[in-house]
């Protein structure tokens, strides 16, 4: 194993000296963390120039922060109070810190390099073979139907059952659809990684965010283009949203379980 | 000079705020509508010999008038067309949409359309110098807070709990200058939704003051509910807050009320089933009476569980109870006020959200499986107790600031007064009119204990 090579000007020199001396085909394992002087571009032209392979890259730390805003998937989250919230549970509850245990072992080294601020790179030493752009293009592209495969379903039933794990899994979830470069194509993907009874349950929590969004987007459009509604710069409509959206929940989208 | 005024669309249990207020500061009006101007409100303006005006007993002169019966002509013609439908409704959405929302507005905007025009009117009679009120989301009080913002009249929104649950559809924005919160977690939501921390300003909430001296005469209180309900001394007492469902958000399961019941009740069988004795007490909301008794006694009918179920006492129960368990509840809040320990039911009467309390706050969470499992060992273990209740100590300024120094009715006040002098201060200067930046830079001034401040300093 290397030591951490932090000054990105010298990572190919330093790579280059501290390996030049292994056999063609021997194997390294070089600790990353990201930062401003090293970007996952970087640091994988660092190694093509030390005539370095990449072999394999394995992200870890997902809830550390400080991944690519492109390709972390909880970049959108992570600074909110609510995420700081679900965390803070973490040595309360041990199927939570048992979900993260598991995306850590399994989703999370697939994750494109720079998708969490940390990573381990498995680096081989073959001059005739730099890291050419086919296997360093697959490793800056986020591939979520992918790594979410590489769940195995059964293992996650048991953390499901805490509802701030399914929190913390649908989150995930629909944040890795949102990212996807085929959104339609990833949602089917996304959902088919949970077991059966919460598989549905995150189908209906995505439609209920649906529904949210739907309702209030609407409540605010209908009547933005008859002038008639304001009276000395305010709008009377406003006076209706509240109610409004709780009859659009009700009685269009249909939120809600018929009452019994 | 015109008499100097303000508006409040207070609730009664906030009305301690404008009391206190109204000690600092001589305002000769108190205009409120018709349906705020309740007694309570009457008492408080009368003690300090205001004159409190019915905004929307004003007669408006003519071209004063808004003519709101127009307004709803145009809003009639406009629904008709298919220019605001959304592109995926087919003819039965379409016209579905249609009655859903000309209903809706045909119902609303006469109200709060009148209390518009009574804003108007008195603005022209009167001083004005604030315009305070518990929530900003209602109808004719939305309108109220956007015809203040529009007239740059400094506005007050006086959360009327604290948002445990992220502020959601109808909830997610702030219509007023200014939002004061209980305490910083009351904060938290608004802050992820983007509004800017000096906006928003913890003072405690006026309607917990009374926590102060309640929780230092426990015995007292116990005694006195003991007696009331003719219950056993000996015995423990697990209070369960009730909820509901508002189905303003689709990630309400519809039935909180009954399924949250359900799965107190069932582990209040459990418990008696493990031999564990104990009082149930169910604590619901007034509104609730009659159709609430009738559910616990329905899902209490087969076993053997004998359960207190009342709609008073809020304060006391939780101040005398053992245990206390409630759902993404204020009442939770209350819980750490009055020093008993509280346990939270996720997960039954909403979709998987972030949690409403956070680990160190002191509340356990449970789910219906292991509910019964919680409430015991909070009983049966003085240890645990005893951690739980430090920690919910330690945190308790995050989820009301000042604790139990009842002390929040005053820095409302406070607060109001500033903002309130802030517009005398403008208005003597014959000031140009206020841009948004301006009005955004004297408030800044006139709010020094802002959350977002705080947090960086710490």
């Amino acid at each position: 194993m290397l030591p951490e090579v932090s000054r990105p000007r010298s990572v190919a020199r330093a790579l280059r000296h501290r390996t030049r001396r292994l056999p063609t085909g021997a194997r390294v394992l070089l600790p990353w963390t990201r930062s401003h002087a090293s970007t996952p571009e970087q640091i994988l032209a660092s190694v093509a120039r030390a005539e370095l392979t990449v072999v394999a890259t394995a992200p870890y730390g997902l809830l550390l922060g400080g991944g690519d805003p492109d390709l972390a998937p909880l970049a959108a989250v992570e600074r909110t109070h609510a995420w700081r919230r679900l965390l803070s549970w973490l040595p309360e509850d041990p199927l939570l810190a048992a979900l993260v245990e598991l995306l850590e072992r399994t989703l999370v080294p697939r994750l494109p390099l720079g998708a969490t601020r940390h990573a381990l790179l498995v680096l081989e030493r073959h001059p005739s073979l730099p890291g050419g752009p086919g296997p360093r293009e697959q490793r800056l592209r986020l591939a979520p139907a992918a790594a979410l495969a590489s769940i195995p379903p059964e293992e996650l039933a048991a953390p499901l059952t805490s509802p701030r794990a399914r929190y913390l899994m649908f989150t995930l979830l629909a944040q890795l659809e949102s990212r996807g470069p085929d959104q339609a194509a990833q949602s089917d993907h996304a959902g088919a990684v949970l077991p059966p009874p919460y598989a549905a349950e995150y189908a209906e929590w995505r439609a209920a965010h649906a529904a949210d969004a739907g309702a209030t987007a609407l409540t605010r459009a209908w009547a933005r283009d008859c002038e008639g509604r304001l009276r000395r710069g305010v709008d009377l409509t406003l006076a209706a949203d509240y109610q409004l959206v709780g009859d659009l929940l009700s009685h269009h989208y249909r939120s809600f379980p018929e009452d019994t | 000079m015109a008499a100097s005024a303000v508006v409040s669309l207070l609730w009664d249990k906030h009305l301690p705020a404008l009391d206190r207020f109204l000690d600092a500061r001589r305002v000769d009006v108190v205009l409120a509508p018709q349906a705020g101007a309740t007694p309570l409100l009457h008492e408080v303006v009368q003690r300090h010999g205001s004159e409190l005006v019915v905004l929307d007993g004003l007669r408006p002169r003519r071209r004063q008038d808004l003519r709101i019966d127009e307004a709803i002509t145009d809003l009639d013609t406009h629904l008709a067309t298919d220019d605001w439908l959304p592109p995926d409704v087919d003819a039965a959405g379409a016209a579905r949409l249609r009655e859903l929302i000309g209903n809706r507005y045909r119902a609303d905007i006469p109200a709060a359309g009148a209390v518009l025009q009574g804003l108007v009117t008195a603005r022209a009679s009167y001083d004005l110098r604030l315009l305070v009120g518990s929530e900003d989301v209602l109808s004719a009080s939305k309108v109220a807070f956007a015809w203040a913002r529009a007239r740059a009249l400094p506005s007050l929104h006086l959360a009327h709990s604290l948002a445990l649950v992220d502020p959601y559809t109808v909830h997610a924005h702030l219509m007023a200058d200014v939002l004061a919160v209980y305490g910083e977690r009351g904060a938290e939501g608004y802050l992820d939704l983007g509004i800017s921390p000096d906006r928003i300003v913890a003072t405690g909430n006026p309607a917990w003051d009374g926590y102060a001296q309640l929780r230092t005469a426990r015995e007292k209180v116990r005694r006195a509910l003991h007696d009331k309900h003719g219950l056993d001394q000996r015995l423990p007492v697990v209070v369960f807050g009730t909820t509901w469902s508002a189905r303003l958000t689709a990630m309400d399961t519809g039935h909180a009320h009954t399924d949250t019941l359900r799965a107190f009740l069932r582990a209040c069988g459990e418990l008696v089933g493990r031999g564990v004795q104990f009082t149930a007490v169910v604590k619901d909301r007034p509104s609730n009476a009659d159709a609430g008794r009738a559910v616990v006694d329905r899902l209490a009918a087969d076993g053997a569980l004998d359960v207190h179920y009342t709609v008073d006492d809020t304060q006391e129960w939780a101040v005398a109870a053992d245990v206390l368990v409630a759902v993404d509840s204020n009442y939770l809040v209350e819980a750490m006020l009055a020093g008993t320990p509280g346990i939270n039911l996720p997960g039954v009467a909403l979709r998987a959200g972030p949690p409403a309390f956070d680990a160190e706050s002191g509340i356990v969470e449970a789910g219906p499986h292991d509910l019964a499992e919680r409430i015991a060992e909070l009983l049966d273990d003085p240890t645990l107790r005893a951690g739980r209740l430090a920690r919910a100590e330690r945190a308790l300024d995050r989820y009301h600031t000042g604790g139990v120094d009842g002390r929040a009715a005053e820095r409302v006040a406070e607060l109001m007064a500033r903002l309130a002098d802030r517009t005398t201060i403008a208005g003597t200067a014959a000031a140009p009119p206020s841009s948004g930046q301006r009005l955004r830079e004297r408030l800044h001034h006139a709010v020094d204990v802002v959350v977002g401040h705080r947090r960086e300093q710490r």
